[in-house]
């Protein structure tokens, strides 16, 4: 039997029986002892390039978080939205210590465009007050982007930031050709440079991107665990506890 | 079937049919099926005055038409020019040329508008009025596609009159290029109105008003008491900024009756979302629109400030745009006040025009009419750009917009802190409501 593979990644799974730092609870960013200020830790994260990596975080992306958020989140907490949810690889294993914001159905699936959940955003952020939110697009779609769809994600992570949530948008992979990638464009230009982004990639590795980029938050915006401290990993998957 | 049949029998066909008279006998059954068909409707061609079928364009300025490119539109008061009070002509525009020519170009592709599509040109005519500040040649030239290629030809006038309004009459069928002469097959797609100075040494200023050209052989003079006649009711419910302090005309209201017809939510009638300049303005000027409802006996409107979800007051560009569909969803709003404030002028976000354009298009959308309420202008030199900007936008989007500073008239007294006070918002509340009112009786047609 011959096996094929395509866009093949191999990536480091954090060590299991690594001792885990407990993460404080309280949003407000404070410097772990010996980090330094919050700015000079945001300036210590790594760079993350979208294209190695499969995320875009980095120095200027936590200074500009840091900056930009509210106080007033319940800490560990996140939501999932958007048209690309339900998304069974992301939602089975969430990142260790984190739990979920249950959302209503409006939030998930096609109907969850940008647009829409511009009218209920604002409602369940004030509500439930996630840390962090999770927008995922569609990983297909037959939806054409209308002209104001960069500025529909661009004004979604601004109401997340000024409700005290870090939005994350996760994209739909890149495919080529003429028109196809406006929707990945789009929230790329959105997010331009001020928010973490995701790849969205089907399979166990979005939540593994996603479990590395809450990480790298706790470390370089939230400041509440070192950043020298081993890199946390999913969870377990849920339902097996 | 049976026609078939009929015809097949008319020529005597059915019975004695050979190889020869196979084809014929196909050709003339296919007519046969062809004409069972119901006859296709041909598209009625576009006119600007459908009451007035021979006019193919009329043009008094009234209204901006991105049709006329090159010049721009003045008031004619402004120019001190005669006409009725509060209209408009267009001024032509500086051509790059050592003659100091100026001009216009209609560019008739960008309207739905065909012509001569058919009609003989000896029976269309063009015509329109003219001002010039010296003598010289007016010259119209027209250009046509047709299935050759492009072409064009030219007529024009000698202009002795200088500072008044002179009436110029061209006919269609007299333009003329070396050989070639307008012909009914032809489209046209730009008409070039351009006038040449006596002297070449300055620039001269021109201006033109009321554009016809009319179809059938009818003269434009003669049909202008028509044209008049079916446009009274379009005037009669259009305002203007400089005269009324707000916008409205027919343009905008087609659009606008359109959009909430398409729009997927039906929306709670007269209500109206308020955002103010300033967070305490919203709610100032909630109250005192309601006041001024009361007052007019207006009843059944419902006025609401708008907030964040914590319910504190948002105002500002950058909120409006964040929180507008929040508002509208949670207030079901029909119309939105959207007032700009001095900030958005000096400290607002990189650029406040395609915010704007954002907010405007969302909300046209979301099937909501927004109403656009200008930047306090006492700081006119910082503001009035900014305020030109947003009226051009509006102007372009279809979207109606109220000029707070006709109603305090640029008096200190309403003005604190280059914001308004308590005096200035009840002025602009009562201008607000007569826009309200008016898009109530004539948008939504209650009366």
């Amino acid at each position: 039997m011959e096996v094929y593979f395509d866009n093949f990644t191999i990536e480091l799974d954090p060590d299991p029986k690594a001792p885990r730092t407990k993460p404080k609870t309280g949003t407000t960013p404070a410097s772990v002892a010996g980090a330094g200020s919050n700015e000079a830790v945001a300036g210590k994260a790594p760079k993350k390039a979208l294209e190695e990596n499969g995320i875009a975080f980095g120095p200027d992306i936590a200074l500009a978080l840091q900056k930009a958020l509210v106080k007033g989140a319940v800490a560990n907490t996140l939501s999932m939205v958007g048209p690309g949810m339900p998304l069974k690889d992301l939602e089975s294993k969430l990142p260790e210590k984190w739990t979920r914001v249950t959302t209503a159905k409006e939030f998930l699936g096609p109907l969850a465009n940008p647009r829409a959940m511009l009218s209920i955003l604002p409602e369940h952020l004030s509500k439930d007050k996630p840390e962090v939110v999770f927008f995922v697009s569609e990983l297909m779609t037959a939806r054409k982007p209308g002209s104001t769809e960069k500025y529909d994600w661009e004004d979604l992570a601004k109401i997340s930031l000024r409700m005290g949530a870090i939005p994350v948008f996760f994209l739909p992979p890149a495919v080529g050709g003429e028109g196809k990638d406006d929707l990945r464009n789009a929230m790329i230009a959105a997010a331009e440079g001020q928010f973490p982004v995701i790849d969205l990639k089907s399979g166990p590795l979005v939540a593994r991107r996603s479990a590395m980029l809450v990480d790298l938050l706790e470390k370089f915006v939230f400041c509440r665990v070192k950043p020298d401290a081993p890199a946390t990993g999913v969870g377990k998957p849920i339902g097996d506890e | 079937m049976h026609r078939r049949l009929a015809w097949a029998n008319l020529l005597g066909m059915n019975k004695h049919m050979n190889k020869t008279m196979l084809p014929v006998f196909a050709l003339v059954c296919f007519a046969a099926m062809a004409a069972d068909d119901p006859p296709a409707v041909p598209a009625k061609p576009f006119r600007p005055i459908p009451d007035v079928p021979e006019v193919l364009i009329y043009e008094d300025f009234e209204l901006p038409n991105p049709v006329f490119d090159k010049g721009k539109i003045l008031l004619l008061a402004d120019e001190k020019l005669i006409g009725p009070p509060g209209s408009h002509c267009y001024e032509l525009g500086k051509k790059d040329d050592k003659d100091k020519w100026v001009w216009t170009e209609v560019q008739i592709n960008k309207s739905p508008l065909k012509f001569p599509d058919g009609m003989a040109p000896n029976s269309i005519n063009l015509q329109f009025n003219i001002y010039a500040e010296d003598s010289g040649t007016v010259e119209v030239t027209i250009k046509y596609k047709d299935k050759d290629g492009d072409g064009d030809y030219t007529d024009s006038f000698r202009l002795n009159k200088e500072k008044q309004w002179t009436p110029v009459t061209f006919k269609y069928g007299e333009f003329r290029n070396k050989n070639v002469r307008a012909d009914a097959k032809h489209v046209v797609s730009i008409i070039e109105i351009k006038f040449r100075p006596r002297l070449n040494s300055k620039y001269i200023r021109v201006f033109i008003d009321d554009v016809i050209v009319t179809g059938n052989g009818v003269l434009p003079n003669a049909i202008l008491p028509k044209i008049a006649n079916a446009r009274r009711e379009t005037t009669a419910i259009m305002r203007t900024a400089a005269k009324d302090g707000f916008t409205y005309n027919i343009r905008f209201q087609d659009e606008m009756r359109s959009a909430i017809k398409t729009a997927a939510k039906k929306r709670k009638q007269r209500t109206v979302l308020v955002m103010g300049a300033r967070p305490a303005d919203s709610a100032e000027l909630t109250k005192d629109l309601t006041a001024a409802a009361t007052k007019g006996k207006l009843t059944g409107f419902a006025f609401v400030s708008s907030t964040n979800p914590e319910s504190a007051p948002i105002s500002g560009l950058e909120e409006m745009r964040m929180l507008l569909q929040y508002n509208l969803q949670k207030t079901d709003a029909e119309l939105a006040i959207l007032m700009l404030n001095y900030s958005d002028v000096t400290k607002s976000a990189k650029s406040p025009g395609e915010s704007l354009k954002v907010i405007l298009s969302r909300a046209v959308q979301s099937g909501v009419v927004p109403v656009v309420c200008l930047a306090p202008a006492n700081d006119k030199a910082k503001v009035d750009p900014f305020n030109n900007m947003v009226s051009n936008l509006c102007i372009d989007m279809g979207v109606p917009f109220i000029d707070p500073n006709v109603a305090v008239k640029g008096e200190v007294k309403f003005y604190e802190a280059n914001e308004y006070n308590t005096a200035g918002m009840e002025s602009i509340a009562n201008l607000a409501l007569t826009a309200v009112k008016h898009f109530d009786t004539y948008l939504f047609g209650r009366k």
